[in-house]
């Protein structure tokens, strides 16, 4: 079961950040005691610490101002105190919620510790837990322990782990669709097309030439038409990991363009970039934003041009390759000065870059160019036709309509359906050049593997149950 | 003990079961109700066909009898599926069917060691604590003892006939049910359940117009089923074939409710691959015809088979529906179609050697465990058979696995998943099929019967002759370059000068050439030698794909797990899941993940549980 080794795969760190070293502890000691901070790190009002495993309530009561209270508490009930550090002094006032197995998360014993945010209290209070012996947890660790005790399916796992990392609402949106079966509805209809197709192929295996069809090839269409469904499904993938991993978007354009301008009416946000990376101006910020559900990272790049004043050439230098890796590029014109050699090079070199002929509301600018945006940066005249822009181009034309449409967001899916649609495209060939249909059906039965590595296992007797429900066979 | 292994029944699984242990050195008893039908064949007149004649050789590849049998008593010879490619094409051959029963008697009376009784086993001797079988008991009251039981009671333990509205108790029309044994097994805590099946009519040949009909002839060139023969000799009978019509189905629709699968008297799961024609009329209402093979039943009768047009409908719903068939006006019947039900046992009950999991030295093969067909039949009576004899030696049992033989693939589809509808071999269910060619059934098993000690002499020379042929025919096609001249001769050369013969093969033009032109060498060789050498070469590509696909099969199925793992120990297996495992105890975990209602989720868990505990 490929499935097994895979669910030893760190899953996504975010939550589990803390107590990465440490002893060589690995997923399957599953009686240890872990903790590890739940919510993200960085100062709030509140921050929660979770706690699990067989001795967890009992062991987070020794660093506990009222032990009793802790041990005696019922699950869904909670206990108020005050953490204490090595020195048993307080370093904090928290209320712990107790969870009792199986009725948690993981299955086990659970203690989510609700403390006051800010790193050092966090700091402190996990301190005092390794004291009394918990393991940090390792990344995804509770969602494994979920799972070894059968509180979720692999798929669902997947899912939790991208849920907890999910940044956007609409991210949230995708990751509860898969929780709820919303891809596992699309990927039913293909393994449909799949076993339909797998059933064509064993009526011509299991019965003679005097009893079933001959032709093969008028299997072509449905073989066809799952490859079809399996590829769009595996592009979906971008769309999928752009929602959880957020897409970068390089602003880029000749110096004095406007990019700045326009990067802070995108934030809209006046004042300075906060998050500046290190580096100068001629050099490039970044910050991120929600571009209308998406999670982006917006850079602003250097301007573009061939600079002799080597600090500034490497910055272009750098800009480039930003463009280079980045999800989408918008380049900035300014609509004053028009298109200059320079652009034209860059837009050649960028084909699917989205325009913007900036200062399009000042006296002097020029009519705007067809496949061009019209944007003010001054103003914010054209701002919305821009964002729009930039995610269509993000989506590659999916344009999500915020709705139910399932994505597929782990590289794993989509590794599973372009080899499944690459099997299918396999039997095609093979059925084309007019090889005979057992060596097709070997094609057949690797798609349908492959795409049971998401779906869970097709048996021959799904095959033949489709095969007797579809044809008439049989003497 | 009276005997070591006692074999009930004398059909296709007890012949084969009863002959691999005498042959195996143990003492044997055949108990039979009537050793006048040992090796009758109850419904159609043939042998093989698709996955089943791949059976066939590889019961035969073990030492086995049954293609020796239809060799013996061939009436007509066809390679089905010659048009397509090789994993699917299989040999089937229309048997004499007096003819095979009375070769399958005289085989069994032949075996040394083996004996044959008349009477009707009733019940089994157990131990005083109930867990190992220790003989049988008859009707006529005698307790027989024994080491080992080998049950292959066919269509007959508490069997039950259906025509319409009458019913009798009977296995076959005319022969009396087995009755007793299975109300003992249900007694005994054994998961027995009903099965039904059916046959059709036969109809007299002289009353029928042959020559409206279309002509089936048999292949010119015959070959053996038996590794043992050289060639394949005999009489030859022609089938035909017709089609009923919308007349047809109007007089079914009309009587529906006279035939008691619809009217609910059967309560046995028929096959639905092998339905009756009032199955297909009403589950199919769009077609306006139906195809019917008509098929000798012999040399020496005028009996006349209608494949196709199994029936429980009343005898004179038969009767006028099937003369609304070309051909067919004048048509006599002299034996009706019907249904039987019957008692089979819950092959989840058993391990992969068909050893019973609660009595041991209880062995079941055929139809008792839920399948249909001779061949099926045949090839779990010589495992039972087998096991029966190694376990009295005090040797590990012959379990096959699902990569070398379609036996293990069936074996270990019966036992994980159990039987629900009477079980066929199909080509589809055998994951490595392009590896399990029919003639590869020797390589593939003739060293298994070597190692068990149930291949003779003869066949071990023979197959040790026959690897070394291959290996110079090898050889010969790789020495031989494609020259120009060849390329000259048949463009369809040009790509391939001074590649090797065997490398040119891989080309399905130059495949299909006779690779006795392109090097008259391979003329010295078999056909069927040449053939397998070719076939091996030219799909090498495929077959390895086919390893790959399955590999994961491998790697499960190489991860053993304890007969007597407690599943309910396992924290978060679905209690679906403790329930299906427990029942069935799987003894790999690739057994486990083929268990149905056991989630792969629950494989992953089980496989990382194995991990956790080394």
């Amino acid at each position: 079961m490929s499935s097994a080794v895979r669910a030893f795969e760190p899953l996504p760190p975010r939550l589990f950040a803390r107590y990465r070293s440490g002893m060589a502890k690995g997923y399957l000691d599953v009686e240890d005691d872990i903790a590890a901070l739940a919510t993200p790190p960085g100062t709030g009002a509140l921050a929660v610490v979770r706690a699990t495993g067989p001795g967890s309530v009992d062991r987070l009561a020794r660093a506990f101002s009222r032990p009793d209270a802790l041990r005696a508490a019922a699950g869904y009930t909670a206990a108020y105190g005050r953490m204490l550090g090595a020195d048993g002094r307080a370093v904090d006032e928290v209320v712990a919620l107790v969870f009792r197995a199986p009725a948690s998360y993981t299955g086990q014993d659970c203690v989510d510790v609700m403390c006051h945010g800010g790193q050092a209290t966090v700091a402190d209070v996990l301190d005092a837990l390794e004291v009394v012996g918990f393991r940090g947890a390792l990344p995804g660790e509770f969602t494994f322990r979920a799972f070894y005790n059968g509180k979720m399916d692999l798929s669902r796992a997947e899912a939790v782990s991208e849920l907890v990392s999910a940044r956007t609402s609409e991210a949230r949106a995708d990751a509860f669709s898969r929780l709820s079966g919303g891809l596992s509805r699309e990927l039913s209809a293909i393994k449909a097309m799949l076993v339909r197709a797998a059933a064509a192929f064993a009526l011509r295996l299991d019965y003679g030439e005097d009893e079933s069809p001959e032709d093969i090839v008028a299997e072509l269409p449905i073989l066809t038409k799952a490859r079809a469904a399996c590829e769009d499904l595996a592009d979906s993938y971008t769309v999928g990991r752009v929602l959880r991993d957020g897409a970068v978007v390089a602003l880029a354009g000749r110096t004095n363009a406007g990019k700045s301008s326009l990067f802070n009416r995108l934030l809209k946000e006046e004042r300075a970039i906060v998050s500046s990376a290190p580096g100068t101006t001629r050099d490039y910020l970044e910050a991120e934003l929600d571009l209308g559900g998406l999670p982006v990272r917006l850079v602003d790049t250097a301007g573009v041009r061939d600079s002799v004043d080597p600090v500034e050439a490497e910055g272009v230098r750098r800009s480039l390759l930003v463009a280079d890796g980045a999800d989408a590029v918008v380049y900035v014109v300014d609509a004053t000065v028009g298109l200059s050699a320079e652009d034209q090079a860059f837009l050649a070199a960028n084909p699917g870059a989205v325009m913007a002929w900036n200062k399009v509301d000042a006296p002097e600018a020029g009519p705007v160019p067809a496949g061009w945006i019209g944007v003010s940066a001054a103003t914010g005249f054209g701002e919305s036709g821009l964002a729009a822009s930039i995610r269509s181009s993000l989506l590659g034309g999916r344009e999500s309509d915020g709705a139910a449409t399932a994505r597929i967001g782990t590289a794993r899916h989509r590794d599973a359906l372009i080899r499944a649609g690459s099997s299918l495209g396999d039997a095609i060939a093979a059925i084309e050049s007019g090889e005979p249909v057992d060596m097709a059906a070997v094609d057949v039965a690797t798609a349908l593997e492959a795409l049971g590595e998401i779906t869970g296992e097709t048996t021959s007797e799904d095959i033949l149950e489709s095969l007797f429900s579809n044809f008439c066979v049989g003497k | 003990m009276d005997y070591d292994v006692i074999v009930v029944g004398g059909g296709h699984a007890g012949i084969e079961a009863a002959l691999a242990a005498a042959r195996l050195g143990r003492s044997t008893l055949l108990v039979t109700q009537n050793p006048d039908a040992i090796g009758r064949m109850s419904c159609n007149p043939a042998i093989g066909g698709l996955s089943k004649g791949n059976l066939v050789r590889e019961v035969d590849a073990l030492g086995g009898q049954m293609g020796l049998l239809i060799d013996a008593t061939t009436i007509q010879y066809r390679l089905l599926n010659r048009s397509r490619g090789p994993a699917v094409q299989a040999p089937r051959a229309q048997a004499d069917k007096s003819a095979y029963a009375a070769a399958a008697r005289s085989s069994v009376e032949g075996q040394r060691g083996l004996r044959v009784y008349m009477d009707a086993v009733t019940g089994l001797v157990a131990s005083a604590d109930g867990a190992r079988v220790e003989g049988v008991i008859t009707e006529r009251g005698r307790r027989i003892g024994a080491r080992a039981v080998v049950i292959a009671s066919g269509t007959f333990m508490e069997g039950r006939i259906f025509i319409g509205e009458h019913r009798a108790a009977a296995g076959r029309l005319g022969e009396p049910a087995a009755l007793g044994l299975g109300s003992w097994l249900r007694a005994a805590g054994f998961p027995v359940g009903r099965m039904k099946t059916g046959t059709p009519a036969r109809v007299k040949a002289s009353s029928v117009d042959l020559g409206a009909l279309e002509l089936q002839a048999g292949d010119p060139d015959r070959k053996p089923f038996s590794f043992l023969n050289d060639e394949a000799t005999g009489p030859e009978l022609p089938c035909r074939i017709t089609y009923t019509n919308e007349r047809t189905h109007a007089i079914i629709r009309a009587n529906i409710g006279r035939s008691p699968l619809f009217s609910g008297d059967i309560t046995g799961k028929g096959p639905r691959y092998c339905p009756s024609i009032e199955d297909k009329v009403v589950k199919f209402p769009d077609r306006d015809r139906h195809q019917i093979f008509v098929e000798p039943e012999g040399l020496y009768t005028d009996e006349l088979y209608l494949n196709g047009l199994s029936s429980s409908l009343p005898e004179e719903v038969q009767d006028e529906f099937i003369r609304t068939m070309p051909g067919f006006d004048e048509a006599f019947m002299v034996r009706p179609g019907y249904a039987v039900e019957y008692d089979y046992v819950d092959p989840v009950d058993l391990y992969a050697s068909l050893e019973s999991k609660r009595m041991a030295g209880l062995y079941m093969a055929g139809q008792t465990n839920g399948t249909s067909g001779y061949e099926e039949a045949a090839a779990q009576g010589i495992v039972a058979g087998i096991n029966a004899a190694l376990a009295i030696a005090g040797e590990p049992p012959l379990i096959l696995s699902r990569a070398e033989s379609y036996i293990g693939v069936m074996i270990d589809d019966i036992v994980t998943l159990g039987a629900k509808e009477p079980y066929r071999m199909f080509t589809s269910r055998a994951e490595r099929r392009l590896a399990l060619r029919h003639d590869t059934a020797d390589r593939r098993l003739t060293p298994v019967g070597m190692r068990v000690g149930l291949a003779s002499t003869e066949r071990a020379e023979r197959f040790g002759r026959k690897l070394e042929a291959m290996d110079a025919i090898r050889a010969l096609l790789g020495a031989r370059r494609i020259s120009q001249e060849d390329a000259a001769r048949d463009p369809v050369f040009a790509p391939h000068v001074g590649e090797g013969l065997s490398r040119a093969l891989r080309d399905p033009r130059v495949a299909e050439m006779d690779v006795e032109a392109i090097e008259p060498g391979a003329g010295a060789y078999p056909e069927e030698w040449v053939t397998g050498v070719i076939l091996d070469l030219r799909y090498e590509g495929y077959v390895a794909k086919e390893g790959r696909l399955s590999a994961r099969l491998g790697k499960l199925d190489a991860t053993r797990l304890a007969a007597d793992f407690d599943y309910s120990t396992v924290p978060g297996l679905s209690s679906e899941s403790v329930e299906k495992l427990l029942a069935c105890r799987p003894l790999s975990l690739g057994q486990a993940s083929r268990i149905p209602g056991v989630r792969p989720s629950d494989v992953a868990l089980l496989a990382v549980r194995i991990a956790a505990r080394r």
